[in-house]
């Protein structure tokens, strides 16, 4: 049962009955152990923004390696035209030799 | 007979499923932020348990529903309200008992004491009281199975202050303390009904940081 009126009841008359020491030291061990806890949450937190971090640091890496993977690409591109380009001056020096000799 | 049964829902790690339904929860420590005690905290709403797949199992912001459903899993569990003792804070016959006990401090402390003592908040009178509990030998909260509160979640920035004004979009959690209180628990499969969900987490926390 949810709120049971006959519980609170009792539980209100219990409390009634406690005495300032008793409040006192249940206050003053709650004083010890909340620092604790409020410092352990502290780590969580801590923990949560180094996962976030970490997380992050992941998805920069994956970028960077596809970047790299891209420049790769790019120079093999480069490669191929140079080679082209090569090429094409071959063909031109062999025809101005060509000439030359025909001359 | 009708029988009253309590539905809350418990996001966690997606290897974590299977173990939980075949061996059942494992108490929370209370210091994890868990601001009811010790015991295994499940939501009342399924939209704060996705949530909490986001904040709390995976830890940072997601872009697509594909990495929760790889990651997370939430378990709806179903209380048994008819045998097991249940208190709800948020009620005022549940709230009395807050009420009781910060009057006995406001009449043994000073105005300045109290008023520290009441900055704390209530996770730090639950745990007054855990603590007289221990000393005095007498059942206090121990005495329920299930506790429950409703806290406010601040989701939309639009505010305003008029009576008859509701309050939107409170988040009500549910401690168990007893784990006999749990009648059946079962995974609750990704659908089309908890991606619409995460659309509108996602759309309401980026509205929050805007």
């Amino acid at each position: 049962m949810i709120n049971n009126p006959k519980d609170i009841e009792d539980i209100l008359k219990e409390i009634d009955k406690i005495t300032f020491d008793q409040l006192d030291k249940a206050i003053k061990e709650t004083d010890k152990e909340f620092e604790q806890m409020l410092y352990n949450y502290q780590e969580e937190i801590f923990d949560n923004t180094q996962s976030t971090i970490s997380a992050m640091k992941n998805n920069e890496y994956n970028t960077i390696e596809s970047q790299q993977i891209e420049v790769t690409e790019i120079a093999d591109i480069i490669d191929i035209q140079e080679t082209i380009i090569s090429e094409e001056e071959g063909e031109n020096r062999t025809w101005m030799k060509e000439k030359v000799l025909v001359a | 007979m009708n029988e009253t049964i309590i539905v809350g829902y418990h996001a966690t790690n997606r290897d974590n499923i299977q173990a939980i339904i075949n061996e059942g929860f494992i108490e929370s420590k209370a210091n994890k932020g868990h601001w009811l005690g010790k015991g295994i905290y499940l939501f009342e709403n399924l939209y704060y348990a996705i949530e909490w797949e986001i904040i709390g199992v995976i830890k940072h912001n997601v872009d697509s529903y594909d990495e929760i459903e790889k990651k997370c899993g939430i378990l709806a569990v179903d209380l048994d309200a008819d045998n097991y003792k249940i208190i709800d804070f948020s009620e005022p016959q549940g709230y009395a008992i807050f009420e009781r006990l910060l009057q006995l401090i406001k009449n043994n402390y000073t105005k300045e004491k109290y008023e520290d003592i009441l900055n704390k908040g209530y996770a730090y009178i639950i745990k007054v009281l855990e603590n007289l509990e221990k000393q005095n030998n007498v059942k206090y909260l121990s005495r329920y199975d299930v506790i429950c509160a409703v806290y406010p979640k601040y989701i939309s920035k639009q505010r305003t202050h008029l009576p008859g004004d509701f309050i939107p979009c409170v988040q009500k959690q549910i401690c168990i303390k007893n784990k006999n209180a749990i009648k059946n628990i079962y995974e609750l499969k990704h659908s089309d009904m908890t991606k619409g969900i995460f659309r509108l987490i996602t759309n309401n926390r980026e509205e929050k940081n805007d």
